[in-house]
């Protein structure tokens, strides 16, 4: 009877979002958004997505890090916050705010530029560069598979005769 | 030396993803050496250029 619920519930997770999102380009868009380079990787593309991952993450981490999560904030930078969004995870992060204390703390305490700490100018490029570098992987995801002959080999003959 | 660090790392990064989303059939097979090689004359390129200014705005001082 158990085994029996467990082959049944394994099939239905067989048939569940994981492969949707591997072969619909748009649920592969939607994770390389929100995950950069987990988009490569259901794609099949693994290597290339895990290096994605690590370079366009380590960077988006870092610069929060840097930044005390001011690059998150609207409020803070409301032009270059839009540039950001590039990785979904800075809109996500944006709902919770995680900046707006930093701006109560921020009224009391910050009376000239140099109270500003000196890398938050650089979190801040780190994390929209981050952004804008995470659109061009997506935009990669879609080229892939609007022209998927460019990534191809050529064949022998063709290699030959160039 | 902390702005250099930043730069560095920042150019670094743009050329491994520049790599990987440029990469067709024909390009070379390792990916290390080509990122290294864009790093180089991207990173190396804007050095240079930023020491000729400097030396160009030290003379007409």
């Amino acid at each position: 009877m158990l085994v029996d619920i467990i082959s049944a519930n394994s099939s239905r997770c067989r048939d569940g979002i994981l492969p949707l999102m591997q072969h619909s380009i748009l649920g592969q868009l939607l994770s390389s958004w929100l995950l950069p380079g987990s988009g490569h990787i259901l794609s099949g593309r693994k290597n290339t997505g895990i290096w994605l991952l690590l370079a366009i993450n380590g960077l988006w981490i870092l610069g929060m890090w840097l930044s005390n999560f001011e690059a998150s904030s609207q409020q803070f930078h409301p032009w270059l916050f839009w540039v950001g969004t590039g990785c979904g995870s800075t809109l996500v992060l944006s709902w919770f705010e995680p900046a707006s204390d930093l701006a109560l703390r921020g009224l009391a305490t910050v009376q000239k530029y140099q109270d500003v700490p000196k890398w938050n100018d650089t979190g801040a490029l780190l994390v929209y560069c981050a952004g804008l570098l995470n659109l061009l992987s997506c935009l990669d995801l879609l080229d892939a598979r609007i022209d998927p002959s460019r990534r191809e080999a050529p064949a022998a003959g063709e290699e030959n005769s160039r | 030396m902390s702005d250099l660090a930043a730069f560095l790392l920042l150019t670094l990064i743009i050329s491994v993803v520049h790599v990987l989303v440029t990469r067709t059939a024909k390009s070379p097979p390792s990916m290390r050496r080509e990122a290294t090689r864009y790093f180089l004359s991207a990173a190396g390129g804007m050095l240079l250029l930023g020491l000729i200014i400097e030396v160009i705005s030290e003379l007409f001082q």
